[in-house]
């Protein structure tokens, strides 16, 4: 992969990828920051990731496990995210009703959630995100139809919670 | 809209922006993980070349690149016959009779094993450049030296090991009377061994200079990053200063390292050369014509070595949820004092022999640090002394050495140690200071444990530190039992006795 290669590549890939992971770990800011941190690994790892089938796919695994570790040190150390790629950016404000699926998504349990996030939002069919997620293509039908029930349920839940708050502000 | 299929698609058509570095950046940082990558690769190399060679091994420029020359002295042939050209002092000051005859000869020099001899190179009237010693912020004329001399050597060409040995240079000097001698060795001593002038020095250790004609004297070790990236190693200057009478002898070896190594060389070389700084020759004992081997009869052999030192792989691992436990890994000597709490670099207790070792979590970074040093005294009372004084530190915390803010420190509390032999004293106190998580609204703390311990004329010093916060590293946020510090003081007392345990190895 040169460099004009993985400009195409980055530019193509970078906000599909970070509302990919975003979706998946509820933190925009950490994932816009996991998701650069990944492609910056993919470029320190370019030849290695001329034979990778999917590059897209290894930098959102990457940045996604960047994420989830990032998580775990916060919440063993209460430091702060490393500023790895530089300062941390202003994010822009995100719609509303993002947020509440991406709350709501956050609820449920993370097998479920990665499965809808993959195939649902990064579209990928069944047997890539079985193939990704290194799991049975059984495995994932099922945490798909609990995790869209569980989510139906969660956004039923919200709608009237949203009204609520508006009503008092 | 509650339908989670809309929903979800709607997510994946408005893709909500994120701002976005430009590749250019991107793959700039991609290529500072390479060479991060390259960096560890190598330095594990070279570390092992290292273990298995005994050398300092350069990857690229070589010592001499860095070295200073100093300025020639109007036509001096490089010689070791004394000459008689002390600088014309005019008639109301004293007079010096230092000459060439007073500046250590080849055969005078130890040098470390497996390093080829010191061969002579230079000979100057004055100090030449005052950058011999970049520890060493002022000359010796400028301190008010009537007469300096100077002598350069280098490892005998050729031979093995001769491009890592570093150089070493000798500059005598004549004061109007013993106590401003006196006076000046102390500062040069004082600034040999704080090394102000190098941002980022770091103390690696310091031995007395006795024996024979000497009056006072020290040799100091400080190591820094060099400048040059391409070198993979740190450097390391050795100052022994040296008083005799009214004369002063400074000692400077500046080589490459990649680990502490007591200077015993520079100490036994200094000793000799003091003979020649009085105007006497060297007893045989003390000079040195046999091989580098063999160092002088009046220098003791060392006691203490990297077999005193903690590894890694008996430290704890520190448990992550989630994950397997961290574990540790031993690191470069880090520009930080050993304890949080220290008042004064370790040099200060002025041990005859110290060797220490820091270690820092493989995964994650910054969430553990382990420091130790152990310490040899030449008496007893010495060590007691120096136990004394670390247990006040440990006491009030000035933590003049380090940077982060201090929260809490204390109480000092007495401590067993189960170890063989006996431990005569020990005691361990509990710092929590400030963890740099380089943003703002950082919650994260240091729960740093540190621990003096004594058996007869040596102290064992450790730093266990865990990064928490806002809770300790406890099992339980907020701690409510005592069985939720259980895990955390079990990690802390094994740290202890695994260092503790090494460092008394060889007295059992």
């Amino acid at each position: 992969m040169d460099e004009d290669e993985f400009d195409a590549f980055y530019n193509a890939s970078y906000r599909r990828v970070c509302a990919q992971v975003y979706a998946m770990i509820g933190d925009s800011d950490e994932a816009a920051e996991c998701v650069q941190e990944a492609f910056a690994r993919a470029w320190a790892h370019r030849r290695k990731m001329s034979s990778v089938d999917y590059p897209e796919a290894w930098v959102r695994t990457t940045a996604y496990r960047l994420a989830v570790g990032r998580w775990r040190r916060k919440k063993y150390a209460g430091r702060a995210a490393d500023r790895a790629v530089g300062v941390r950016m202003e994010m822009p404000a995100v719609d509303e009703t993002h947020v509440a699926l991406v709350a709501a998504l956050k609820k449920l349990p993370e097998a479920q959630r990665q499965a809808i996030v993959l195939h649902h939002i990064a579209d990928l069919p069944v047997h890539q995100v079985a193939a990704e997620v290194g799991v049975p293509t059984g495995t994932i039908k099922a945490r798909l139809s609990r995790g869209r029930t569980a989510l139906a349920a969660l956004l039923a839940d919200e709608a009237p919670g949203t009204a609520l708050e508006g009503g008092v502000r | 809209m509650s339908d989670p299929i809309s929903r979800l698609d709607q997510f994946r058509a408005e893709t909500p922006g994120a701002p976005m570095k430009s590749a250019a950046e991107v793959r700039r940082r991609g290529d500072q993980i390479r060479r991060r990558q390259r960096t560890i690769v190598t330095a594990g190399a070279v570390a092992l070349a290292a273990v298995v060679a005994g050398p300092i091994i350069f990857l690229s420029a070589g010592f001499g690149e860095r070295a200073t020359e100093p300025e020639p002295a109007p036509a001096p042939t490089p010689s070791q016959t004394p000459s008689t050209v002390p600088p014309s002092p005019s008639a109301s000051t004293p007079v010096s009779d230092l000459t060439r005859a007073n500046l250590p000869v080849e055969g005078d020099l130890v040098a470390e094993d497996p390093f080829p001899k010191w061969v002579l190179d230079k000979t100057y009237d004055g100090e030449g450049r005052s950058d011999y010693n970049e520890c060493l912020a002022t000359s010796l004329a400028d301190a008010g030296a009537l007469a300096t001399f100077r002598r350069d050597f280098v490892p005998e060409a050729g031979k093995q090991y001769a491009d890592s040995a570093g150089t070493l240079t000798a500059v005598a000097a004549e004061f109007a009377s013993a106590d401003e001698a006196e006076k000046v060795r102390a500062k040069l001593s004082e600034a040999a061994s704080s090394c102000a002038p190098v941002d980022g020095s770091d103390v690696a250790g310091s031995l007395p200079v006795e024996g024979g004609v000497i009056s006072d004297g020290d040799v100091n070790v400080v190591t820094y990053v060099p400048e040059d990236p391409s070198l993979n190693a740190r450097w390391e200057v050795a100052t022994a200063v040296v008083a005799v009478e009214d004369r002063l002898l400074v000692m400077t070896r500046r080589r490459g390292v990649q680990d502490y190594v007591s200077p015993t060389s520079v100490r036994d070389s200094a000793v000799a050369a003091a003979y020649r700084l009085a105007g006497s020759t060297p007893p045989p004992a003390a000079a040195s014509s046999s091989p580098p081997s063999s160092p002088p009869s009046s220098a003791p052999a060392p006691i203490l070595s990297d077999a005193n030192l903690v590894v890694a792989g008996s430290l704890p691992g520190l448990p992550l949820p989630g994950e397997s436990s961290a574990t540790w890994q031993q690191v470069a000597a880090q520009p930080t004092p050993t304890l949080y709490c220290q008042g004064a670099w370790l040099s200060s207790l002025k041990a005859a022999e110290s060797v220490s070792r820091e270690f820092r979590l493989v995964n994650p970074e910054e969430i553990g640090r382990v420091n130790v040093a152990i310490l040899e005294f030449a008496t007893k009372a010495a060590a007691d002394a120096a136990y004394e004084k670390v247990h006040g530190w440990l006491d009030t915390c000035p933590a003049t050495m380090a940077d982060a803010k201090l929260y809490t420190a204390g109480p000092i509390e007495s401590i067993e140690i189960d170890s063989d032999p006996k431990v005569d004293r020990a005691a361990q106190t509990l710092a929590e200071y400030a963890a740099d998580c380089g943003g703002e609204g950082c919650d994260s703390t240091w729960y740093d444990h540190q621990t003096i311990a004594q058996i007869g004329t040596r102290l064992v010093l450790v730093t266990h530190a865990e990064a928490s916060g806002p809770c300790p590293p406890t099992t339980a946020c907020p701690p409510e039992e005592d069985a939720d510090y259980a895990e955390w003081d079990k990690r802390v007392a094994q740290t202890v006795e695994a260092t503790v345990d090494r460092a008394v190895r060889d007295l059992s």
